[in-house]
């Protein structure tokens, strides 16, 4: 064979190769085209691209029609395992999805359904191709049918690489973790321009839907970069993390260092337990070193959520933060956390907690908003879960948070704590105000001594360990020690749930 | 679209300004839209400028309480200035000493509490100036 044909097919391969007018577009605004996004994402020469000679069919269109409709999809390695990914290229009439573009990425996800990987998504697109009507829609809404049927079987990662506006915002939302870049991405349902016509608000870009807003005020986002690369770094070292679907365990990654001391631990958290300090230097000394990968950080931060490294096995880290509205729970941490929980367990990863909260957050926006409702998102992920759960009481593990995160009965297979833990189902001052008020009524200088008799009595983790409600008492120097002895003996959990469609969880 | 704050004769506005695809500079101010002329001399042009100094913004920002409770401490005087993440206010919540530190440098404005102040969510604490404007 030779001659014409083949040299027709080279040219037209070139064509689809050629960048140059994507990478103008794209570099003029200091981003990466789509090739170039994928070519850093996967291993070298790992991308084999699919549907690359796929058109628009509308007729309206016909003009501007371009092999491939603004989209790469395909299949690769990252760090040798495979995945399913697509690029939008925003070169092409702004990325905007069309029928054809959107049965290219159904297809790829489709595959990665089948074949168990995880399906990245690099998203830049203004958002549904407006001159397509309804096909591109409804073909819209087969991309969230599939991340709906996915959910729970494969990992779904979306990074949003420019604007990702109506529509288009609803698969990243479906997807399990989604990256935005600083001054790059933005997503929003209706753009400034229409919120100025319909309420008269004027906000920028940056501030209705960049990665700042979504990262820290509407908790849609769950990582922020500084630039495009720093993102798809991020990315691969999500995957790293993760098993490959379901039905796999998470990647084990060996460790140096398991009979480790943690005495630094003693000096860490203050015993008087109105000193705050910083859980993440908890975290540090207790994992792997340098194993934790937060999730989340500028969201809710009273509640710490990420993963890390046990001696070489994924867990799922949930702690509270003191430093933060005094690591209280409340509405934006019950849904990150429970979001969080629900993750880990789907993927097979055991989830850890270090308890040291005081209880939800009073006030009456909180009560007002849905913190009942919201909270119990907690407790139902946390009931759900099938996956090996420890957790570690570092100081007070108060009321309705102690049931959320440390119930034995609720489903914890361990609960640990340590001397300073206080686990009580009130603080001393409010339960004496309740259990002796009439006697305080008659002598107000009973109160005091109440409250240290209170403190004695039930402030200590002696009650709970009497009862059977803590397993063990551990000194903090034998923190990391306890801990992986007690995740290497769940590791082989099996727990068996009555077959349903699926529960009612609060929402 | 870009969204900043311009000072003109002293007096701070937030605009718009716009990029049509003529190349037209559009400025949206309130109800009002403005096209500027841009002139290419040898200095950066009039929206560099603006870009510059977005960064070296001036401004106020208001200390709030995070949650309800007590003003157990006051760290810092009007005047003070301070770095960003520096304790200013020490508040007694939920059994608990919440610091509560600056989220950027400046200098103490005006401080709003008092000790033992009762304080909920959202109650100013204290004003805090920042930046210095600089327009080439």
């Amino acid at each position: 064979m030779g001659g014409n044909k083949l040299k027709a097919f080279i040219g037209r391969n070139k064509d689809i190769l050629n960048e140059k007018a994507a990478a103008e577009l794209q570099h003029k605004k200091g981003k990466l085209t789509a090739r170039e996004r994928l070519n850093y994402l996967m291993d070298a020469d790992s991308f084999t691209e699919l549907s690359a000679f796929a058109e628009l069919q509308s007729k309206d269109l016909e003009a501007k029609k371009r092999a491939g409709d603004g989209v790469i999809t395909g299949h690769g390695t990252i760090n040798k395992k495979q995945v399913y990914a697509y690029a939008q290229d925003f070169s092409f009439m702004g990325g905007s999805m069309g029928e054809t573009h959107n049965k290219k990425i159904a297809c790829i996800m489709e595959l990665a359904l089948k074949t168990g990987c995880p399906c990245i998504g690099l998203l830049d697109s203004g958002g549904a191709r407006i001159q397509e009507g309804i096909s591109a829609l409804d073909s819209g809404g087969r991309i969230f049918q599939l991340n709906t049927l996915s959910s729970g079987i494969i990992p779904q990662i979306s990074a949003i690489l420019g604007p990702c506006a109506g529509i288009a915002v609803y698969s990243p939302a479906l997807t399990d973790f989604i990256l935005m870049v600083k001054k790059t991405s933005h997503m929003f349902i209706t753009g400034p321009d229409v919120i100025k016509t319909v309420t008269g608000e004027t906000i920028g870009l940056e501030g209705l839907g960049g990665a700042d807003t979504h990262n820290e005020k509407s908790g849609t986002s769950h990582f922020i970069a500084e630039n495009e690369k720093e993102c798809l770094d991020m990315l691969k070292a999500l995957l790293s993390y993760l098993p490959q679907n379901n039905l796999e365990n998470p990647p084990y990654k060996s460790s140096d260092n398991s009979n480790k001391d943690t005495k630094k631990l003693e000096s860490l958290v203050p015993e008087d337990a109105k000193k705050t300090y910083d859980i993440k230097e908890v975290i540090a000394e207790i994992f792997d070193v340098k194993s934790f990968f937060e999730v989340q950080a500028g969201f809710a931060a009273n509640i710490v959520t990420g993963f890390a490294r046990l001696n070489g096995n994924v867990v799922g880290v949930a702690a509270n933060q003191p430093k933060v509205l005094a690591g209280c729970l409340d509405i934006n941490s019950s849904d990150k956390l429970a979001r969080f929980v629900r993750f880990c367990d789907c993927f097979n990863i055991p989830l850890i907690n270090l308890v040291d909260v005081t209880g939800y957050l009073p006030g009456t926006n909180q009560e007002h908003d849905g913190i009942i409702r919201h909270g119990a998102k907690v407790l139902y992920a946390y009931s759900e879960a099938v996956v090996p759960k420890i957790s570690l009481v570092l100081r007070k593990a108060y009321g309705g948070a102690y049931i959320a995160l440390v119930s034995k009965e609720m489903g914890f297979d361990k609960a640990i704590a340590w001397p300073t833990a206080e686990i009580a189902v009130m603080g001393a001052e409010q339960a004496i105000s309740i259990i002796n008020k009439d006697e305080i009524s008659k002598n107000q200088k009973a109160k005091d001594g109440l409250i240290k008799k209170y403190e004695e009595t039930y402030l200590n983790p002696y009650v709970a360990a009497k009862l059977g409600k803590i397993d063990m008492i551990i000194e903090p120097k034998d923190t990391r020690i306890v801990l992986v002895k007690c995740l290497e003996m769940l590791l082989s959990k099996r727990e068996k749930r009555q077959v349903k469609k699926h529960g009612n969880m609060p929402l | 679209m870009e969204d900043l704050i311009v000072k003109v004769d002293g007096k701070e506005y937030r605009v718009f300004i716009e990029e049509t695809e003529e190349g037209r500079i559009l400025v949206h101010c309130g109800s009002d839209v403005y096209e500027v002329e841009t002139k290419k001399d040898a200095g950066p042009s009039a929206i560099e400028r603006l870009h510059k100094s977005q960064t070296s913004e001036e401004g106020k920002l208001e200390i709030t309480s995070p949650l309800p409770g007590v003003v157990y401490d006051i760290k810092v005087k009007e005047g003070s200035n301070v770095k960003q993440g520096q304790s200013l206010f020490t508040l007694m919540a939920m059994k608990m000493e919440n610091e509560i530190t600056a989220p950027r440098d400046g200098i103490v404005k005006e401080i709003k509490a008092k000790k033992n102040d009762n304080v909920n969510r959202g109650d100013v604490l204290a004003i805090l100036e920042y930046g210095n404007l600089k327009l080439q």
